[in-house]
């Protein structure tokens, strides 16, 4: 009885210290002069030469401040370089830079800064060197004037100087190769090494004379990596952030719990079918095959049960807001499993064949037995391939499959779908298929503008579907979810918005 | 008994010797790329190729191996390949988090394990039953999802505890006891329940046994019976369990600690593992076998103790 009185004491102790210690109540450092971000990451380095994209970008933001910028439509306009301007044949940019713009170290910014930033980007590995790639050489003109020398024209240029590539960091910190540690950019706020933990949070203090202050009202922002979700949306459900990038799943409970909720369109989910010229498949050679393959899946039934309705049915691989969209063509390939089977049997597959398709384990696995179904109704029997992390080998697995299921962004403007995804040397086009129409119309839309640009994206993106290059199911819906004390701009075809879309709720 | 120990430890270095020595040529031969991982995608392939000389991935396996652990002696555990960080920073950094996680929970265990354990050996009948039924319970249930409950429970809805995050001890004692509650509750309710029904069985087993029954007519009180002769013989088994909870406990950190977004050793793993990053994936494994290698020593080492014919074994 002695031993249970004392447990008893014990356990009785135990919940009153920790009473008393939730007295105090939760850490919430949201308030009205803080934004507090739950980050899908942590940061790998502050060098926005090796920076990867995606959720990164609210790092970069806080310090570093592009040459342009985005609208919430991601149209471009000017930032640290005021205006832009091509020359006839649109291999010469020439840019137009701010006048009086410091770093948080006190070098200036000038035409010098600019060409070592971009000569600095091209050297590095992440999406910026990508995005620089064209730049062949940078001239100074004057002081405040720059012309970049292209090899070719690159309808990306301006998109990528609206971000990554175009981060200006101090040319102190370049020099002293300190970067990739220690950031130093013009930008709205400074990096507070004290007020940090790596891993953890990440503190950011407003910089004083900073020339466009009005864009970004917050006096503090921190940025709390939460790789899991769970623990991400119970962050927020709790005040200790207050923005994170969800799931559709979350959205009943989020709406519950009175979280503010908003989509954007933001990737497609589907099958490249890669192998067009049939070489490790020789089914998939044919476009008939391709089509069948279209024709197959039920993309409304998918969207419905898969998505939970969070996204629209797609036929197209390009984003909804860019120039290459065609409405249309969403009803090409309406659900007809009898059409699918005949024009297979007319390429010559009516019994049937088998197929490879690797995807990406985790994310993608419940997709693809849904897939698999279809195809297997139809007579395709898909042997599937999981792929354990890019990084792993797990690209060079995917490299030698014929088909791959993934989701990939959507971007405006489109010529970094082209970039990413349909020229020989494209990342996801791993066979390096092309025909005479594609290598024509990539010739073609880079040396033009304006509506004729966009009447040959549109020519791309109707070949590419009628030829059946891939079989996308939908463009999902991007979800943001964050607490009613700020409100934020969504951001067409970026990940994550820009820390400037963002504001204290009125 | 220095001795003994002596041999236990070289028997415990040389286990964790072949352990890293395999799992080192493991990693290299899966065709991980760890320049790869720290460049991404758009990285080209000669940009890769350079990654791969600055990292040393270009020479002879065995060469590499031999450069790693020649480190290794001298202290040194190499640079991350991903995020240009010392590992032995990055491990004793993140060192804190997981050691309050798993040696709490392994404390609660030990603590709610033996008085549980002892309390269904001495009460047979409907509060044994009764005990029996949630020691099964809790140790099937998953800790992960435990964890989940635990933090929608006690975090989102009631509010009394955080739902994320670390407060380091030396920063608020308080605020350190109040984040790290609810990890240790979801890392420990299965062992307190594998802890408690080892004993349980150890005890009515010894209790049952001649020597119990001859010290019961000498007229020793029960309690005397049970703390000094009966649990000392029944501690064994226990203790056996208890370093295996330790063990769990060190690698289930990894689950609990993303759950509740604490940056500790198990999240260090999962995002090396991510970038294939093999200095910290190596450095991290090297110091959970010797963890797992001195928790052995020392219950070896309270075998001794206990029953000193241990010691020729």
């Amino acid at each position: 009885m002695q031993l249970t009185r004392t447990l008893t004491a014990a356990f009785a102790v135990v919940a009153l210290a920790l009473a008393g210690c939730s007295g105090g109540g939760q850490a919430n450092e949201a308030g009205s002069s803080q934004l507090v971000l739950g980050n899908n990451g942590d940061l790998l380095t502050w060098d926005p030469a090796e920076m990867k994209e995606g959720a990164v970008i609210h790092y970069a933001e806080a310090v570093y401040d592009p040459l342009l910028r985005k609208t919430s439509e991601s149209k471009i306009e000017g930032n640290l370089a005021t205006s832009y301007e091509y020359n006839a044949d649109l291999t010469e940019l020439t840019l137009k830079l701010r006048d009086g713009v410091t770093f948080s170290d006190g070098a200036a910014f000038d035409a010098d800064v600019v060409k070592v930033n971009l000569e600095a980007r091209k050297k590095g590995a992440g999406s910026a060197s990508e995005g620089a790639r064209a730049i062949e050489r940078v001239e100074v003109v004057d002081k405040a004037t720059v012309r970049l020398h292209l090899s070719e024209p690159s309808p990306g240029l301006l998109a990528a100087l609206a971000t990554y590539t175009g981060y200006m960091a101090s040319p102190k910190a370049l020099s002293a190769g300190t970067i990739a540690s220690n950031p130093v950019g013009s930008g709205p706020y400074t990096y507070d090494a004290g007020a940090s933990e790596k891993g953890v949070k990440y503190t950011f203090k407003a910089r004083d004379g900073y020339w466009n202050r009005e864009a970004f009202p917050f006096e503090n922002v921190v940025i709390r990596p939460y790789e899991e979700f769970t623990a991400r949306y119970n962050a927020l459900a709790t005040g200790q952030i207050q923005f994170m990038y969800g799931t559709p799943d979350m959205v009943p409970k989020a709406k519950t719990d009175g979280l503010t909720v908003k989509t954007v369109p933001g990737e497609w989910q589907g099958i490249i079918l890669q192998d067009r010229a049939g070489k490790a498949s020789a089914a998939l050679g044919d476009v008939r095959v391709r089509q069948a393959i279209n024709h197959a899946l039920d993309r409304k039934a998918i969207l419905e049960t898969h998505y939970g309705g969070f996204g629209q049915v797609s036929t197209q691989t390009f984003n909804p807001s860019s120039e290459a969209w065609v409405p249309e063509l969403n009803a090409r390939y309406p659900y007809d499993p009898a059409k699918a089977r005949e024009l297979l049997a007319s390429a010559g597959y009516g019994s049937g064949f088998k197929i490879k398709v690797s995807y990406s384990e985790g994310f993608m696995s419940p997709l693809v037995p849904i897939v698999t179904q279809y195809l297997g109704d139809v007579g395709i029997t898909v042997e599937q391939v999981p792929v354990n992390g890019f990084a792993n080998g797990g690209l060079e697995t995917l490299k030698g499959q014929p088909a791959f299921m993934l989701s990939f962004s959507t971007n405006i403007p489109a010529w970094t779908d082209v970039l990413n995804k349909l020229t020989p040397t494209s990342l996801w086009n791993n066979f390096k298929y092309t025909d005479e129409t594609v290598t024509r119309l990539l010739k073609e839309i880079p040396a033009a503008q304006g509506d004729k640009q966009a009447a040959l994206y549109k020519e791309l993106n109707t070949h590419l579907v009628e030829q059946a290059w891939f079989a996308p199911i939908v463009t999902q819906e991007n979800v943001y979810l964050f607490k009613s004390d700020i409100d934020v701009t969504m951001q067409q075809a970026q990940l994550m918005p820009s820390l400037r879309f963002f504001a204290p709720a009125k | 008994m220095l001795g003994f120990i002596g041999r236990r430890l070289a028997t415990g270095l040389l286990l964790a010797f072949s352990v890293v020595t395999g799992m080192f040529f493991f990693l290299m031969l899966t065709g991980s790329d760890p320049a790869r991982g720290a460049l991404g995608l758009y990285a080209t392939e000669e940009q890769v190729a350079v990654k791969r000389e600055q990292l040393g991935l270009d020479r002879p396996l065995v060469e590499q191996y031999l450069s790693w652990l020649g480190g290794v002696v001298r202290g040194d555990l190499g640079v991350s390949s991903a995020q240009n960080t010392d590992v032995s920073d990055l491990i004793v950094t993140r060192l804190p988090v997981t050691v309050s996680l798993a040696l709490g929970a392994v404390l609660v265990a030990a603590v709610l394990g033996v008085v549980l354990g002892l309390l269904a050996a001495t009460r047979p009948g409907t509060f044994d039953r009764v005990l029996q039924v949630f020691m099964v319970f809790g140790f099937s249930l998953p800790n992960f999802w435990v964890a989940i409950i635990l933090a929608l429970v006690f975090a989102v809805q009631l509010g009394w505890f955080p739902a994320t995050g670390y407060v380091h001890l030396n920063d608020s004692p308080g605020g350190w006891i109040w984040s790290i509650t609810l990890p240790i509750v979801a890392l420990s309710i299965g062992s307190i329940a594998a802890i408690a029904q080892q004993l349980r069985n150890s005890v009515i087993t010894v209790n049952s046994q001649d020597y119990v029954r001859t010290l019961r007519s000498r007229g020793l009180s029960q309690r005397e019976i049970l703390l000094t002769h009966v649990l000392r013989n029944a501690a064994p088994p226990a203790l056996t369990m208890l370093s295996l909870q330790f063990i769990a406990a060190m690698s289930g950190a990894a689950i609990i600690e993303r759950v509740f977004g604490l940056q500790g050793i198990g999240a260090v793993a999962i995002n090396a593992s991510g970038n294939s990053d093999i200095p910290v994936i190596m450095g991290v494994l090297l110091f959970t076998v010797l963890v797992v290698v001195l928790v052995n020593l020392a219950v070896d080492i309270l075998y001794a103790a206990l029953n000193p014919k241990v010691r020729n074994a």
